[in-house]
């Protein structure tokens, strides 16, 4: 699953309509869109808001293979779309950095994230200002390694109060980019990481383990060297064989004669 | 297809060293990459929340200043070989090759690599220790510093600091195939060349990104014909399906063809490691090196004291029909 996050609605529609995702009636507190491999909630502005969704999200769905917060920015760079590689935490001064492993054809940006508007002394060149960003990555990374959390931010304005944020200027903004930002998030789905498969079945590990009375610190021996099996291609499926005439009272030694027996089997 | 950008694509920066003249000759290798200004460099190396195989695959670099010491007691499962005043220097961290089995997986919470460029402040370090005793350091240990001297050139510095100070003993340890990045450098008797070897059937499996066997032998031979006499490391000898097989035409080989005369020493270890190093990358990389039904004792893990016992006994047969016992340092 690819999940995204935007501040507002206005944000959100290009997404809803290019991914094909349906408003979720499960969930109340925040507007849930849902659809395919995706699935996209609406924050509210500010990093505390942010954070706070991002983590409503990750706690009543299972974690996904990417989080993405796509949504405006301001910067003094003109229109465009960028990733961002570092984000700084204006009332704390503290910086995080997502990881910037996938190859992602986008140019990259510094994002600041402010609680307020900024004035225009405030604002440095070269960086991009937002005010969801840092509260987004923090929250997100509680559950997500920093691989698997982007960030793609567009230009809608400079950042500073000039009057001039209509509603107008900022649809055009969303509308220029999001195409784009929606590719690159489709793009994603090649990424998803390989599931950790384990051929030792837990069913039949529990029999094989109950039968033979086994321990708790005998069940993990014998699970370690089910993994190493594995590693050194031997099928544990194979393995895992009941002697079923071991009488009852003596099936605990049998248990522990049998773990020692295969890690002699198994070492060269 | 390879989803991920090229090594070092990236290249953060400490602000503190931001324009010192390593970082800014370092920088100039890397024309592409993006820079990226951060603070502190625990920031991007230290995270808790980091995907350290993830990160293996597109390593980055972080160019920082060293603000402790780098200095450290050299490490009881290290060998000294007899030396006193053993240390380590930690001026680099991780290391560009990707072997299974090494502790760096285990020690360090992500696989971008750190760079101390304020080499000098460690050079004074040393002289202060110098001032009290002779010292045996150990340079190489938390990366391959002759793998990375193309990009840093620490290598060249290391040597000719040590050529000032009879009473250093350094040892640079690799798995380097880049012995002609120095060759042309007047290298003193008191700075050792180490290249740790194994058998090819080894290093393909384990050594991922590693310079064959073949590779490392003609970096020594080079190294040899400049009348260089170098230490040989046979650490980790794993203990793996056939390894009797490869190790004992691993050793033949080798010895056969290296001058016997310029070897210095041998060293022969197995796997051993803290049990915390051995946890964590059992989380991190679970395979057939870190799954392996290790035996515990005195906070490390290692193969039971029968394996250990075979696999140095074979090793140090083998190894004496070339080279005199007192040579061959087993730990």
């Amino acid at each position: 699953m690819i999940f995204i996050a935007t501040a507002i609605e206005l944000e959100a529609r290009p997404f809803i309509e290019k991914l094909n995702l349906k408003k979720n009636p499960d969930h109340h507190l925040y507007n849930i869109y849902t659809g395919g491999d995706f699935a996209l909630i609406v924050t509210g502005v500010g990093k505390i808001a942010s954070a706070m969704a991002v983590t409503y999200m990750l706690s009543h769905f299972p974690v996904p293979d990417f989080f993405v917060n796509a949504g405006m920015a301001a910067g003094d760079e003109g229109v465009g779309i960028y990733l961002i590689n570092s984000i700084k935490d204006l009332g704390s001064e503290r910086s995080v950095y997502p990881a910037m492993l996938l190859d992602i054809d986008l140019p990259e940006k510094p994002l600041c994230s402010s609680d307020r508007v900024l004035s225009p002394d405030e604002v440095k060149k070269g960086y991009l200002y937002d005010m969801e960003g840092i509260g987004f990555f923090l929250a997100a990374s509680k559950y997500l390694t920093n691989d698997r959390i982007l960030l793609f931010k567009y230009i809608s304005d400079n950042g500073i109060a000039d009057g001039n944020l209509s509603r107008e200027r900022i649809e055009s903004a969303i509308t220029e980019s999001s195409a784009l930002v929606a590719e690159k998030i489709k793009d994603l789905t090649m990424y998803k990481k390989e599931m950790k498969t384990t051929l030792v079945d837990k069913a039949r590990f529990d029999a094989f383990a109950d039968y033979y009375l086994m321990s708790t610190t005998s069940r993990k021996d014998l699970l370690k060297l089910l993994t190493y099996a594995q590693f050194i291609g031997r099928d544990p499926r194979h393995l895992l064989l009941i002697n079923e005439t071991v009488a009852k009272a003596s099936r605990k030694q049998a248990g522990i004669r049998f773990i020692e027996e295969l890690k002699n089997e198994l070492l060269p | 297809m390879n989803y991920y950008r090229k090594n070092f694509s990236h290249i953060y920066v400490e602000k503190a060293i931001k324009d010192h003249p390593e970082t800014e000759r370092i920088l100039e290798s890397f024309p592409h990459s993006t820079i990226v200004d951060i603070e502190r460099y625990m920031d991007v190396f230290s995270p808790t929340y980091q995907d350290f195989y993830s990160e293996k695959a597109s390593q980055k670099i972080i160019l920082a200043k060293s603000v402790s010491t780098l200095l450290f007691p050299g490490a009881p499962v290290c060998q000294s070989f007899g030396n006193d005043h053993f240390y380590y220097c930690s001026g680099v961290m991780n290391c560009i090759y990707d072997c299974e089995y090494c502790y760096l997986q285990g020690m360090y919470p992500g696989a971008n690599m750190v760079i101390f460029v304020n080499l000098e402040d460690t050079f004074k370090e040393v002289e202060a220790l110098l001032a009290k005793h002779p010292v045996y350091l150990c340079i190489s240990y938390d990366t391959d510093l002759l793998a990375l001297e193309g990009i840093l050139g620490f290598v060249k510095k290391w040597i000719e600091f040590t050529k000032l100070h009879p009473s250093l003993t350094v040892e640079c340890r690799t798995k380097s195939a880049g012995f002609d990045l120095v060759e042309a450098l007047d290298i003193p008797d008191n700075f050792i060349f180490a290249w740790t070897l194994s058998p090819d059937e080894v290093a393909r499996k384990y050594e991922h990104r590693a310079p064959n066997l073949s590779a490392r032998l003609e970096s020594i031979k080079r190294a040899q014909s400049k009348g260089l006499s170098v230490r040989l490391c046979f650490d980790p000898i794993l203990h793996v399906t056939n390894y009797l097989l490869f190790y004992s035409a691993f050793f033949e080989r080798v010895f056969s063809e290296l001058d016997i005369d310029l070897i210095t020493d041998v060293s022969i270890g197995t796997f051993r490691i803290s049990k915390s190093y051995l946890s964590s990358m059992r989380k991190k990389r679970p395979c057939e090196i870190t799954t392996y039904p290790y035996e515990t004792s005195g906070g490390y893990y290692s193969y039971s004291d029968a394996v250990n016992t075979k696999l140095l006994d074979m090793a140090e047969k083998e190894i004496s029909r070339y080279i005199p016992a007192e040579k061959i340092f087993r730990i």
